[in-house]
Parts: C-alpha cells; structure tokens; sequence
C-alpha cells in the first residue's frame, strides 16, 4: 500500500480564530493555491514552509504533517 | 481564478492564436502565389509584432484586474510547475531542433520537396523551427495550465 502525506491544517486554522487560507499563505510566504493544495494533499510543501506552518501554530511537524 | 492561472489562460490562447495566424498567414500567401522569401521574412516580422503587442495588451489588463496577486513572486510551488512544464517544452524543442538537424544533413535528398516549394529549404527548415518553437511554447503553457487545475 502506498504511503500518503496528509495534514491537520485545516483543523488548526479552525482552531485558530478560524484563521482563512489567505492569512496563513500571508503568514508562511507562498501564494493561497499553495495552501489549498496542502491542504487537499495534492502537493507536498517544502521542509522550509512544512517547519513555517508548524511553528505558526505553535506545533511539532509530526503534529501538523503524518506520513501513512 | 488566480492571477498566475489567469496569466497562463491568456498566453496559451495568445499562443494558438500566433500559431494559427502565422499558419494561415503562410498557407494564404502560398494560394494566391505571392509566397517569397521577402514575403515571407515580412510576414515573420509582422508576427512577431503581433506576439509582442498581445502579450503587452493581455499583461496589462491582468495587472489591472489583479493588481494585487500581480505584484506577488513566485512560491516554490509555482517554481515546481514551472519546472516539469518547461521540461516538457524543452523535450518537444529538443526533438524539433534534431529533426531539423537531420534535414540539414540530408538537404540534398529532401530539396525541393519540403512544405514550402516556392522558398528555399533554409527558408523551409525556419518555418520548420517556428512551428516548433511555438508548438513546444503550446505544449509547456497547456501543461502548466493543467498541473495548476489539477492541484487545486
């Protein structure tokens, strides 16, 4: 079975002030598509903007980004 | 619709355009028996012309509508669609340029016998690399078009 990268993005943001996709592309450098697509799991961000994301919620990576 | 989507759209129908008025501009020329190869290199020109205005004109009215997305760089997403698209391109060039390449080597078997009889076959292999070109620019644009629809 292969693996899947998947997130709990969408989730954080609820649970921060229902923060919108426009704030956090804002927050973390990259354009608010970029966020979209992480957040669907259709593309795998970079070490750099996966560490930005967790730090923004004030998270580990593992509990932000899971690999199975 | 995002600016960048948007921006790729206008340059992919800008390009089929080009490509269709330089075909037409060509196979009209050659009807009427007025294609030459001075002819020819106006009607290049006037193309050329043609691409530079449209892509001011489709730029600037995107800038307009979408000043503030305009101003934004590229993300490393945007810079990896850039990337597999113009591979794409470039592989499609590649094979244009060798195919064209392989004519030059064998001018003397395939002279006179080119698309364009009236002109002379170096006239014959530019209109060859034109196409190409044009046809990989088509190929690179359609491609990111699609990685931006299908990540969304």
């Amino acid at each position: 079975m292969t693996k899947q990268l998947s997130n709990t993005i969408r989730e954080l943001r609820f649970h921060h002030n229902e923060m919108t996709q426009q704030a956090l592309a804002e927050a973390v450098g990259v354009s608010r598509q970029t966020i979209v697509a992480i957040e669907k799991g259709k593309y795998s961000p970079s070490l750099e903007v996966a560490f930005k994301i967790a730090q923004l919620f004030d998270k580990k990576l593992d509990d932000v980004f899971s690999y199975q | 619709m995002s600016y960048k989507e948007m921006t790729i759209w206008g340059t992919l129908v800008v390009t089929i355009g080009l490509l269709s008025y330089y075909m037409l501009g060509i196979n009209s020329l050659q009807a009427a028996g007025a294609l030459s190869q001075e002819t020819m290199v106006s009607y290049l020109y006037r193309v050329a012309v043609v691409a530079v205005i449209l892509e001011i004109i489709m730029q600037s009215v995107l800038a307009g509508i979408k000043h503030k997305e305009a101003d934004l760089g590229d993300d490393e997403r945007d810079k990896l669609i850039d990337l597999k698209s113009t591979k794409l391109g470039h592989w499609f060039c590649s094979a244009t340029i060798l195919i064209c390449v392989f004519l030059a080597t064998q001018i003397e078997r395939v002279s006179g016998r080119m698309l364009l009889p009236e002109v002379s076959d170096l006239y014959n292999i530019m209109h060859f690399l034109i196409i190409g070109f044009l046809v990989s620019e088509i190929i690179t644009i359609a491609s990111k078009a699609y990685l931006y629809r299908r990540d969304s």
